[in-house]
């Protein structure tokens, strides 16, 4: 490789790296807490609600209460998913009218032992927040900002792989204790990069297919389909359901026999049950569900309830490749494919991956203010927006859940207020920032987080110790891991801070010196 | 650096398109494995463009190193699609 390859690749991996690791660094946070959503979920319900425990009521009840005395858009959609290990309780996504209702839809949680509406599920914000902050920022087009930031991130991969190819083999594992703190940081930035290789690589070609598949889509669109978006589609394995309203109201008997026909057919409950046309003769029921058995493969079957005829069913034997290739990359993407332990894993690497952006950003501020001519205000810019954009982040993160465990369930709007808490929290530690010593901001940052994520547990034992006790006796362990994850969290985040104000290491002695 | 920035995204998103296209002529597949394969070559397509650009002395060189392999691969576009 040419010399002038070489440097222009560093200059550029160095500039890209600082331009987007702020952003890189909040999706592979969120992305990392967000693996355990399903858990976090829980947390956030399990300990408002008394547990019942007896028989769970079918599918075809729950749509019956879902839709009672609501002003349902029969017209629209039902949609049903039932209870998992992943998460105890029916969702119901009732579509309504939205002139009687002033809204679209209502998405209903409700016990799956006596039928009862036991919130709505957008009250708990929380999980999906983190998700979405992972996916899109929560702001508008970001899913597509989020895109070119991974694009960015890929070529970050890439042209990495190529400025350390020489050293690949040979420096693999080199941590170099006792020189000087570039070369740690170097050392620490290169181990984390080779070892998360397979891992940052996969991350960053499903992602990019979730966020910038659209730029194809259209392409493959205007020039293969000349214009027919629909057989581009279809092409593609995406089916929908399509049937014509006929005003002849119905009963049906048989949606119950069909899921569990289904289920035993594929060896899993279908994950979505959905209804068109509900309560008229013209009603469809689509299911969506896992292929037992099978890596990635899912199963889709459209029935009419009028008759039980096919409209449409895509199962191992027949289905689009697309819609495979897009299902194996979302398993590998979010870990599904196996168990818990693969998702700590996962968490470990994505936290891993944290780590790399910030050792990237010191390394580029440690080359910086070595240079007489670089502009010092850059170097205390770049150091301020790192930590407000990594620790920042992790604060507020940390408010947010504490946030969704002391707002009350019954207050109108809660979930904005958990928002308002988290983009409050990283204001406020940006306006910090500027005013304290980056060496107490660490220090105090931490301690903080791991009192604000201490005090979360207390919490949840002082308003819910009874609800949790029966949680504990019906056997549902989930709460109680979260609780424990987040305990050794806080413990860590203890650790850390007293290891930094005692021994000021590498990072703080950096930080504090920018 | 913001002008290779622009042949990074510019010239890597129309390489990246172009030698899906062409590879949706060619492979002797059928359609829905065919756009599945293009989806996963055509973005580290894209991500190799952005390292031939950004890894260039110059601007234009950058556009020439991106350039190049583009217009050979609209040539095989126009080609397949006039025929």
């Amino acid at each position: 490789m040419k010399k002038y390859t070489l440097t222009n690749l560093t200059d550029a991996h160095g500039w890209i790296g600082i331009i987007i690791s702020s952003l890189l660094f909040t999706v592979f946070f969120a992305g990392s807490i967000s693996l355990f959503r399903d858990e976090i979920y829980q947390w956030s319900v399990q300990p408002t609600q008394a547990v019942e425990q007896g028989e769970i009521l079918s599918v075809s009840k729950i749509m019956q209460l879902a839709v009672a005395d609501r002003p349902f858009n029969a017209k629209e959609h039902l949609t049903i998913i039932p209870p998992s290990e992943e998460n105890p309780y029916y969702q119901a996504y009732v579509d309504l009218i939205e002139e009687e209702a002033g809204r679209e839809y209502i998405g209903l949680l409700m016990d799956p032992v006596s039928g009862k509406v036991v919130g709505e599920i957008d009250q708990f914000i929380l999980a999906e927040f983190i998700y979405r902050l992972h996916r899109d920022l929560n702001i508008p087009y970001g899913v597509y900002l989020i895109g070119f930031v991974t694009l960015f991130f890929f070529f970050m991969v890439l042209s990495g792989i190529l400025i350390h190819v020489r050293k690949l083999i040979g420096n693999f594992f080199q941590y170099r204790v006792e020189s000087n703190t570039r070369s740690k940081l170097l050392d620490m930035h290169n181990v984390i990069g080779t070892i998360s290789l397979p891992f940052t690589l996969m991350y960053a070609l499903s992602g990019l297919i979730f966020n910038l598949v659209i730029i194809y889509q259209i392409a493959f669109a205007v020039i293969l389909y000349k214009g027919d978006q629909d057989a581009l589609l279809k092409d593609a394995g995406v089916r929908s359901v399509e049937v014509e309203w006929q005003s002849k109201p119905h009963q049906y008997q048989n949606i119950d026999q069909l899921v569990e026909q289904y289920r035993l057919e594929f060896g899993h409950m279908p994950q979505v049950v959905r209804m068109y046309n509900y309560g008229d003769q013209s009603a469809a029921m689509h299911l969506i569900g896992r292929v037992d058995n099978m890596f990635a493969q899912r199963y889709e079957v459209a029935l009419n309830l009028s008759d039980n005829s096919i409209i449409f069913k895509d199962d191992a034997e027949q289905h689009s490749e697309v819609r495979h290739g897009v299902d194996t990359l979302s398993e590998l993407h979010f870990g599904g494919f196996a168990g818990l332990d693969l998702r700590f894993i996962y968490f470990i690497l994505g936290i891993a991956v944290c780590v790399l952006i910030v050792t990237g950003n010191m390394l580029w501020i440690e080359k910086r203010q070595k240079r007489l001519k670089a502009s010092q205000r850059s170097v205390k810019i770049v150091t301020h927006t790192t930590l407000v954009s990594t620790l920042g982040i992790g604060l507020a993160c940390c408010v947010a859940f504490l946030a969704e465990r002391l707002i009350p369930v019954s207050l109108i709007n809660r979930a904005d207020f958990v928002i308002y808490a988290f983009v409050g929290s990283l204001v406020l530690s940006a306006i910090v920032a500027v005013f304290i010593s980056k060496q107490t901001l660490l220090v105090g940052g931490f301690r903080l987080a791991g009192a604000v994520l201490f005090f979360t547990i207390f919490s949840d034992w002082l308003m819910y110790s009874e609800n949790l006790q029966l949680l504990w006796q019906a056997n549902e362990v989930t709460v109680f891991g979260m609780q424990t994850g987040l305990a050794v969290i806080a413990a860590l985040f203890t650790f850390i801070a007293h290891k930094l104000a005692n021994k000021k290491p590498i990072m703080t002695a950096e930080m504090a010196s920018a | 650096m913001l002008h290779k920035t622009l042949v990074a995204i510019l010239a890597g998103c129309l390489l990246s398109i172009s030698i899906m296209l062409n590879l949706n002529y060619l492979l002797p597949l059928n359609i829905d494995q065919k756009l599945i394969i293009g989806l996963l070559v055509a973005f580290p397509m894209w991500a190799i463009a952005m390292v031939m650009s950004y890894s260039s002395k110059s601007a234009k060189q950058a556009w020439k190193r991106c350039g190049y392999p583009l217009v050979v691969s609209a040539f095989i576009n126009v080609f397949y699609f006039m025929g």
